[in-house]
């Protein structure tokens, strides 16, 4: 869920902004923010470690074929000569110093990129921590009381070793005047200390020397980087500061910030790396000592791997190709990354231990360090692992199933890298709804009852506790009892049709904090059509509690309860211009005997929907007033509105999955539902996403009843669909490419045949 | 008087070191040299990039050296002692085989000078040290291409992922 994370993050970021360029109260309530964020972290820790075994996962070399490749050169016997003496000749050779430099350096920008969100909050908390904000609201603070004394001191002796002609200390007396700036500055310090984990970690748990110098070479290289961002923050060199900052401002996240630091590398950073360590003209390059001089020379590879930055690209697929490599090349960086893959899986466990026998900020530091040596490993296996793929495609020795073993390792690696990303961002609240039907068929009556089930992430007895609501159980109870009734009635009086009996979920959706559900009841007991009625319930999130409307009014604004009666009752009558009192008829649902029915939220806004007969004659059916969400802000307390998704994209697509196939085939850590014949996954982040019954015409499709509901599905859930009589199922999602769009909905429709089904994409009629 | 004996003492132990030097040379690094020596340059240029980085890129004619490796591989792997005693076997062998063979490869070949001096400017190259350059450069690509047809057969190519949630960690690192 890295884009969620990111957005969470740019909606913080604009906040905090705001709140640094308008006068706003003192927050003495930073430090409680960061110990709870911190708590936070332990336990999604907790999670990580005893959850689904990703870091077993992760550190087994069995797992990838790279890692058994090396081990099988390594235990070659002296028997075995051409084998021992081709491996020296090509691996041994090169494999140097300036060799693991550019493999490191690959690592390092991948995990850059990759590392976005972490890197976020965890500049967020140490702004919390440092109460950055409410030193602000008092006056223009330091740098060093913006940063980590200790990363400044450890960078300082480090420019020493090096003999770098920058004295850090003196740039940190700058000032930062606005939270903005401070986060910008933190978003680079923390970058600085997650490089120098992955770093340290892979110099302190090696043997090789080649390796152990190349990491403490890009130690020297990583901590040039730093100082010269705090340099020229110092010195407000960053020319475009304005619209640095002025993009913060919700229209972009911290990748794009990402992209525009690589920018300032690629053009800037190595000539300023150069003059630091020769002193201007004073001394040429080739003069500096081993360990300058190959700091230096990660500075080269450093420059040149921000145009991967830039790039842009995720764990997987295509990032690989990015970094050309001939025969021999893969053959050698396999074996590098097993070396490096081999001490980072060391570090981890080291890692481990630290973090159970520490508390308090020692523990968030070693959990940090693990997450960035555990996504470095993530990044070395995947890179090991194409090795292992691209030496061996198109020749005899290759296995047919090579891209599938690679998906495989990609998929594992994916969810390896995502359980770690989790640790520090705090997730969006996933909610998934379920139904398990209930069906009777006789000659006299055919009856069907829906059940649900809620899943709320975060909170999982929110969602037991909602599913088994006093709302909802009286809801099943009524249903039962006129269920009964109908097949009773149906005995007796039907003859021709049947009598029946529905109870279906009709339509779900959550926002941030709140569950609507819309239950629908149809019933024929003979005569000219059957009467339905519709059950609306709203849940809040966090307790589980039925909520009224008056529960959304935005508290501080006085005026809020009257403005959005105002708002629904113009929509009401844009709907229903004849209505003799449309504003009475809204303020009955705000404060008479409908004040937890009637109302929900949908996609779109906040409706309220009244019945036949409740305001108008029969034949106007239903009558829907909608307030969409632009209109609520400021009345409607945003707690309960959705997510600002201005900064994050779902291209993901859903598919139909049979059984077998979802079993054997997929890589799903989630299941939701009733085990069945079919199920729904998405192969990425998929927004809005609802499955029902399809019903398709000439003239119309549409979707039935909903027979699952989920806000957002990652690729890690799957989520069984109950087995249907029509079987015709609509699978509705919405597909949100760019950032700023509102997304498309796209509606598929499956027809099952003979344990198969046939696939069309469809337009749903409005 | 004194100060030219000097030298010319210092000469001769120095032409006695290298000499004893090259004697203990690994018998493969001698065979190498032999093979090498077979390598025609025939066209060589220089040239400095953007980056200032010196080039050289050169046509050489050869014995299909790789193709002999091949041809010799199962001897030279049934007689060897070790590892070295492989290479030495190798050579040799390969030495024998391309004797009267005419040279069968032509090879494009680029060297990164600056690599091998980063002092020296493009001018101060001789034609010498260009031509040996080039051949190391060549031999080498014919090593690595022998090796690599060696290493491919190492792939497990039956390999099969663990299940990523097995419980047990006794296999981890």
């Amino acid at each position: 869920m890295k884009r969620i994370a990111t957005r969470v993050t740019a909606l913080a970021l604009s906040l905090l902004l705001l709140l640094g360029a308008l006068p706003a109260p003192v927050r003495a309530d930073e430090a409680a923010e960061a110990a709870s964020y911190r708590a936070g972290v332990f336990q999604r820790y907790e999670d990580y470690t005893y959850g689904a075994n990703n870091d077993f996962s992760l550190r087994n070399t069995a797992n990838y074929a790279y890692c058994a490749w090396a081990d099988d050169i390594e235990s070659r016997s002296g028997a075995e000569k051409a084998i021992l003496w081709a491996t020296h000749k090509l691996l041994g050779k090169e494999l140097n110093t300036d060799a693991y430099i550019n493999y490191l350096t690959k690592i390092l920008a991948m995990q850059e990129r990759g590392f976005t969100e972490t890197l976020s909050a965890q500049a967020e908390y140490t702004a919390k921590a440092n109460a950055v904000q409410q030193a602000i609201q008092l006056g223009s603070v330091s740098f060093s009381a913006v940063l980590d004394m200790g990363v400044l001191e450890k960078a300082a002796k480090t420019l020493k070793s090096l003999g770098a002609g920058i004295d850090l200390f003196k740039s940190a007396s700058a000032t930062v005047s606005n939270v903005s700036q401070a986060l910008v500055l933190l978003h680079f310090s923390e970058s600085y200390e997650q490089k120098l984990a992955l770093l340290e970690a892979i110099r302190d748990n090696t043997d090789d020397k080649a390796l152990k110098e190349a990491a403490e070479a890009l130690i020297g290289t990583a901590t040039l980087e730093f100082s010269y961002f705090v340099e020229q923050f110092a010195q407000n060199a960053f020319g475009d500061y304005a619209s640095f900052t002025l993009n913060l401002n919700g229209a972009y996240d911290f990748s794009e910030l990402l992209e525009m630091a690589a920018t300032e590398l690629a053009d800037k950073f190595e000539p300023w790396a150069k003059f630091v360590l020769t002193g201007g003209e004073d001394m040429a390059v080739a003069r500096l000592a081993a360990l300058p001089k190959a700091a230096l020379y990660g500075v080269g590879k450093f420059a040149a791997a921000a145009s991967y930055i830039k790039a842009g690209f995720s764990i997987g697929g295509a990032v690989m190709a990015l970094f050309f490599a001939d025969d021999v090349e893969l053959f050698r960086e396999m074996k590098a990354m097993d070396v490096t893959g081999n001490a980072l899986s060391a570090a981890l466990e080291q890692l481990s231990d630290t973090i159970d026998n520490s508390d308090g900020d020692e523990k968030y530091a070693a959990i940090r360090d693990l997450v960035a040596a555990g996504q470095g490993l993530c990044y070395v296996r995947l890179r090991g692992e194409y090795c292992a793929v691209e030496s061996i495609r198109g020749k005899a020795a290759a296995p047919d199933n090579l891209d599938e073993i690679f998906g495989r390792t990609t998929d594992l690696l994916n969810r390896c890298h995502n359980a770690l990303a989790r640790i520090f961002p705090e997730g969006e609240r996933q909610v998934i709804v379920t139904v398990d039907e209930e069906n009777t068929a006789e000659a006299a009556a055919e009856t069907s009852i829906a059940r649900i089930q809620v899943y709320v992430s975060d909170n999982p007895e929110t969602g037991e506790k909602i599913t088994a609501s006093e709302a909802l159980t009286t809801l099943y109870a009524d249903a039962a009892t006129d269920r009964d009734n109908a097949i009773a009635q149906g005995r007796r009086y039907a003859s021709g049709y049947p009598y029946d009996y529905t109870l279906k979920l009709f339509d779900a959706y959550a926002t941030s904090g709140a569950l609507s559900l819309q239950f629908m009841a149809s019933a024929y007991l003979g005569g000219a059509h059957p009467m339905s009625s519709r059950f609306t319930y709203t849940f809040d999130l966090e307790t589980g509690a039925l909520l009224t409307l008056a529960d959304l009014i935005d508290d501080e604004n006085a005026q809020a309860k009257d403005s959005l009666i105002n708002a629904f009752t113009q929509a009401l009558r844009s709907e229903m211009p004849d209505l003799p009192d449309p504003a009475g008829n809204i303020r009955s649902v705000f404060d008479g005997t409908q004040t937890q029915t009637y109302w929900y939220f949908t996609r779109d806004g906040l409706a309220i929907t009244f019945p036949p007969y409740a305001i108008a004659a029969y034949g106007a059916g239903y009558i829907t007033a909608l307030v969409p969400y632009n209109a609520l802000y400021g009345l409607v307390d945003a707690a309960w509105l959705p997510l600002d998704r201005s900064s994050q994209s779902f291209p993901a697509a859903c598919s139909f999955y049979p059984q077998t196939e979802a079993i054997s085939c997929g890589d799903y850590t989630n299941f939701y539902g009733t085990e069945s014949a079919f199920g729904v996954s998405a192969d990425g982040d998929a927004l809005d996403v609802i499955a029902g019954e399809g019903y398709t015409s000439a003239y119309s499709t549409y979707r039935n009843n909903v027979l699952f509901y989920a806000n957002f599905l990652t690729a890690s859930d799957f989520v069984w669909l109950p087995e249907i009589e029509a079987q015709t199922y609509i699978i509705e999602h919405i597909q949100k490419v760019d950032l700023q769009s509102e997304g498309t909905p796209l509606a598929t429709l499956y027809t099952v045949e003979n344990g198969s089904f046939l696939e069309e994409t469809v337009q749903l009629t409005q | 008087m004194f100060k030219s004996k000097r030298w010319l003492a210092l000469a001769v132990l120095l032409s006695l070191a290298v000499a004893v030097l090259a004697g203990c040379a690994a018998p493969g690094e001698r065979l190498a040299v032999k093979l090498k020596a077979k390598i025609a340059v025939e066209s060589c240029t220089v040239e400095s990039d953007d980056a200032q980085r010196t080039q050289l890129t050169a046509t050489v004619s050869l014995p299909d050296y790789s193709a002999y490796m091949l041809d010799c591989l199962a001897e030279a792997e049934r007689t060897a002692k070790d590892e070295n005693d492989f290479e030495e076997k190798l050579y040799a062998l390969v030495l024998d085989a391309a004797a009267d063979a005419p040279d069968s490869a032509t090879r494009e070949i680029a060297v990164d000078l600056t690599a091998l001096d980063d002092g020296k400017a493009p001018e101060d190259w001789t034609e010498t040290e260009l031509d040996a350059a080039a051949r190391d450069a060549a031999f080498d690509a014919e090593v690595e291409e022998f090796c690599l047809a060696l290493l491919t057969e190492t792939y497990p190519a039956d390999f099969t992922p663990e299940d990523g949630a097995a419980e047990s960690e006794a296999s981890a690192e």
